[in-house]
């Protein structure tokens, strides 16, 4: 106990452990309005709240930490080598005591460091009058900037004792930390983590589990080489084998090694987040870096028809559990079909009718023998559901948000569905503090003890249902008929209002009516807004989404001006594009290949939105000259051709090939419906555009069929036209 | 000028014979072959294109900074400064006796920089069928270099000062290298923020090859400028400086 007092008192009178503090305080201060650096079409457009800057926050903070941490320990704990006084502390105290001790001084200092963030993140939101979220800071402070610091200290603890170098110390702690901060993989970020940001509304408690497994990982992972340091500890004037052989605990010390060693490499192999099997994997592997958008990619072209489902799910704070029933059209013959879900999810019950049924499952996948004829196969199911990829979720369950989109697959669906008109209906029972935005219309509301039971119905074209709750409030309005209801956090009404995005969502959709025909389903249009956890928007049966960038900004810019400019014209660029899908994607469906896409036509209609309610020159600085710098970019590009893609591995070409093809479907596709507008004319075209949405509502159409009903030749229609039209 | 040879051959030889080198050998190939596996071509560009070499010597660049200051520290180890006790005894000057070992150590940084390009071309050439030595070299003297010969000569001053010190420097180098703070073009000292910004300044209807200082900004290439002078005045002041020894 003496020796750690004195060594305590030693150590916090250098100047290196103030020289560390002063940065974490820094950082912290720094990180607290970091959001003006993040992503500049998003972001930094935002209304600042404590909430959102404090993973942001501590994810800088946790740099300065690890870094002040490393040189400390470093330093401190090679001193005594250092200035040649190594025999005679060795003889005065012992080394494995003053080992100890010096360690334990350095976690005290990690405590110190941890606790300097925490006030200096509690005193900038106070400064710059911000509310205070006790929940938010206590969670970065101990899940993420602890864990960092610790991590650090026992990398460059059990380095520097393993290797008996200070600049193998060094250069150890480098790598890894080169390594932390440049990889996606979230089991390697041990001083970042894979939630950048957190959401002004929607909660942080679903991330707890994966921000502490990984913290666990890196701990147990460094905690290895700590112990392997103990063991090769020099004794003065030994090398590393006699060393060890002298170690007097060394069983002890080196199971221990191996331990840690196994439980890490065991637990990022078999981590328990990831849907590795998810056919979404690489969309959203996409996603995640590329666009922020999902992609349609075209109906649903599969044998199984699919006439009717009953779906009755219980969501609680982190699990969902459920029964549906599929009326599947007539088989001529018995065959086994292949059901897609979520790779957490698992079956508990397969029947047909009332008979329980065998069969087998794997991850991801159920297959089941269905028998001729026309049957009802129930499936009783549940589990923790898993995600694609993290960083942009399309599935999340926590305390105030739930997104289950359809790419999740929460409701199982057969790999080869058919497409055609399903009626869905269901229940879906919450905690009672969280409001629903069904699929298709509302039937019923009933409080279950507390619980609520939301009820509801739809007719759709495909299984693509997805389920959106939070801590909603609901804004109703009627746009020449059409009931929309606009599902939003309380706290971003006020920024609604003063961008006045409920007009701005009646004159969408307004404009595609006047254009297109009428809405196309029987049930109300739902806008909802969702998390950072989801960016970009979604657009599934009658519901749009948007994130909350689009419904939190600022009310003014940097120098006191009003933003109405590039952050709310992609705000409205990036919701009239997501109403958009609800007559082509969700209405009207498209079948066939690239570039051929709803995505196309959901891009021209919402730059026509932008050219009628703002001018053509904000359109085309919007569309046509990004379109056409991406198209450019996908022909003139390396790796436009298949031989040159032949040369990446497969996992890369995967990527590439996704790349190319999201580039197709949301540039490609609208420049060539902007040379069909040229040459048939402005008239005939919109006319055109109107005939085909209401002759295919609730069909499918190809790109050959569409371009015969606008009466002009597929063949001429191209991209090069517009190129030589505006002299490129 | 034997004097320096002879000690430039002993330092160097020193240098590669040490454990440590071998470390940083083993670092500098492991960030290669993780540079190569995220490398897919800027904006479409080849990814041995010039832009894309650029983003490669981006990433590379703090690495071998990293090295650099490591290396720079042996020179100012306690061992050292209890050797120049007695060196600096007898009549001599301060450049004769740092400059063999700042040579030597710039020397094994440029040894293993050599290694890792030709790893960069060899790897090039069995994927795509090209070296690109030309992209791989340009953007070498236009992204590492000025960075390095920044680092080399901060690293020297820094080192006079106080040799521990240099781990604070090797700490800022990894921290700034990684860690995209806002800043003007001009005072990109690794290239990170020309990482976020090469997207917007590569267009491919205008970019047909064209080498890399026709595709850079200007205040980039003079902020590139301003870091090799810097770099090179700061070592040149650390060598020739008159060292005080103190008793």
């Amino acid at each position: 106990m003496r020796l750690l007092t004195n060594e305590a008192r030693l150590f916090f009178r250098g100047k290196l452990p103030l020289l560390g503090i002063a940065a974490v305080l820094g950082f912290s201060v720094y990180g607290v309005f970091s959001l003006s650096g993040a992503d500049p079409f998003s972001m930094r457009y935002m209304n600042l709240s404590a909430t959102l800057s404090a993973m942001g926050t501590a994810r800088i903070a946790a740099i300065a930490c690890a870094l002040a941490v490393a040189l400390n320990a470093l330093l401190y704990l090679s001193k005594d080598r250092r200035s040649n006084a190594e025999p005679l502390t060795l003889s005065a105290t012992g080394g494995r005591q003053l080992t100890l001790a010096r360690n334990m001084v350095l976690l005290l200092y990690s405590l110190l460091l941890c606790a300097v963030y925490a006030a200096a993140v509690a005193v900038t939101w106070q400064a710059a009058g911000l509310d205070f979220d006790a929940a938010a800071l206590v969670f970065t402070a101990f899940a993420v900037v602890l864990p960092a610091a610790l991590c650090a200290l026992l990398l460059c603890a059990g380095l520097y004792l393993l290797t008996d170098s200070l600049d193998v110390g060094f250069l150890g702690f480098g790598a890894f930390f080169f390594v932390s901060l440049l990889s996606r993989d979230y089991r390697m970020q041990w001083i970042g983590t894979h939630v950048s940001w957190f959401s002004d509304f929607a909660g942080f408690s679903m991330h707890i589990p994966s921000i502490l497994y990984g913290r666990l990982l890196a701990l147990t992972g460094f905690g290895a080489f700590f112990a392997a340091g103990l063991l090769a500890m020099r004794h003065h004037g030994l090398g590393f084998a006699a060393s060890v052989r002298r170690q007097p605990a060394k069983i002890p010390l080196a199971a221990c090694a191996l331990l840690l060693a196994a439980v890490c490499v065991g637990g990022a192999i078999g981590e328990p987040f990831l849907d590795r099997y998810s056919p979404l994997m690489a969309r959203a592997e996409l996603s995640a870096f590329g666009t922020s958008e999902d992609m349609d990619t075209g109906a649903a072209l599969g044998d199984v028809r699919v006439t009717e489902v009953v779906s009755d799910v219980m969501i609680d704070s982190s699990s969902i559990s459920g029964k549906v029933a599929y009326r599947i059209a007539a088989q001529d013959e018995a065959r086994r079909i292949a059901f897609l879900l979520n790779g957490g999810l698992s079956v508990k019950r397969a029947a047909i009718g009332d008979r329980e049924i065998t069969f087998t499952q794997g991850e991801g996948k159920v297959w089941i023998d269905l028998p001729a004829g026309e049957e009802t196969l129930s499936l009783e199911y549940g589990g923790h559901m898993k995600t694609p990829v993290m960083g942009s979720y399309p599935c999340l369950i926590g305390e105030d948000s739930v997104y289950l989109q359809e790419g999740s697959y929460w409701l199982p669906q057969p790999e080869e569905l058919a497409a055609g008109n399903v009626t869905i209906t269901g229940s879906v029972t919450l905690p009672s503090g969280l409001t629903l935005a069904t699929p298709g219309r509302l039937t019923e509301k009933t409080q279950q003890g507390s619980n609520t039971l939301w009820r509801y119905e739809a007719q759709a074209f495909s299984l693509d249902a997805a389920l959106y709750a939070g801590r909603y409030e609901i804004s109703s309005f009627d746009v020449d008929g059409v009931p929309v209801e606009v599902y939003h956090s309380a706290k971003h009404a006020e920024a609604m209002r003063h961008f006045g995005l409920e007009d701005e969502i009646a004159a969408i959709v307004a404009y595609y009516q006047k254009k297109l025909g009428p809405y196309p389903f029987d049930a109300p249009l739902k806008v909802v807004e969702t998390s950072l956890y989801k960016t970009g928007g979604h657009s599934s049966l009658n519901i749009v989404t948007a994130a909350e960038t689009a419904f939190n900004m600022l009310p003014t810019d940097a120098s006191g001006e009003t933003l109405a400019s590039f952050a709310y014209l992609n705000a409205v660029d990036l919701i009239a594009h997501e109403i958009a899908h609800q007559w082509w994607g969700s209405g009207a469906q498209i079948a066939g290949e690239a570039p051929w896409s709803s995505e196309g036509l959901a891009q021209l209609m919402a730059n026509a939105y932008l050219a009628d309610a703002f001018s053509q020159e904000t359109a085309d600085s919007m569309g046509l000259y990004a379109w056409l710098s991406s198209v450019t970019e996908l022909r003139n590009g390396y790796f436009s051709s298949e031989e040159k893609l032949e040369k990446l591995s497969a996992a890369k070409r995967a990527e590439k090939e996704m790349e190319l093809t999201s580039a197709s479907l949301y540039y490609e596709m609208p420049l060539l419906l902007l040379d069909m507008r040229r040459q048939l004319g402005e008239n005939a075209f919109w006319d055109g555009i109107a005939r085909v949405y209401q002759e295919r509502c609730a069909q499918a159409i190809t790109y050959q069929e569409f371009c015969e009903k606008m009466g002009i030749e597929e063949g001429a229609v191209s991209v090069e036209h517009l190129y030589d039209n505006i002299g490129l | 000028m034997s004097i320096f040879m002879t000690t430039l051959g002993y330092e160097l030889r020193r240098i590669l014979l040490m454990k440590k080198y071998g470390y940083m050998v083993l670092v500098a190939l492991l960030m290669a072959a993780y540079v190569l596996s995220i490398n897919s071509g800027v904006s479409g560009t080849a990814p041995f294109s010039p832009p894309s070499a650029a983003m490669i010597m981006a990433l590379m660049g703090p690495v071998w900074s990293c090295i650099a200051v490591l290396l720079i520290r042996d020179t100012f180890s306690e061992k050292e400064r209890a050797v120049r006790r007695i060196l600096f005894s007898a009549p001599r000057s301060t450049a004769a006796y740092f400059a063999p070992k700042v040579a030597s150590a710039l020397l094994a940084l440029l040894l293993i920089i050599t290694v890792t390009i030709v790893i960069f071309a060899c790897a090039f050439r069995f994927t795509y069928g090209e070296w690109a030595w030309s992209a791989l070299l340009s953007s070498l003297a236009y992204i590492a270099l000025p960075a390095l010969l920044f680092t080399f000569g901060a690293a020297l001053v820094v080192g006079r000062m106080h040799g521990n010190a240099l781990y604070a420097l090797f700490l800022c180098v990894i921290a700034l290298g990684l860690f995209n703070i806002k800043r003007p073009l001009m005072t990109d000292w690794f290239g990170n923020v020309l990482q976020i910004t090469i997207e917007y300044i590569i267009d491919l209807r205008a970019y047909a090859g064209e080498p890399l200082h026709a595709v850079l900004p200007g205040d980039f290439l003079w902020g590139r400028a301003a870091l090799s002078v810097l770099g090179m005045g700061m070592a040149a002041f650390a060598i020739y400086k008159p060292m005080r020894i103190r008793s």
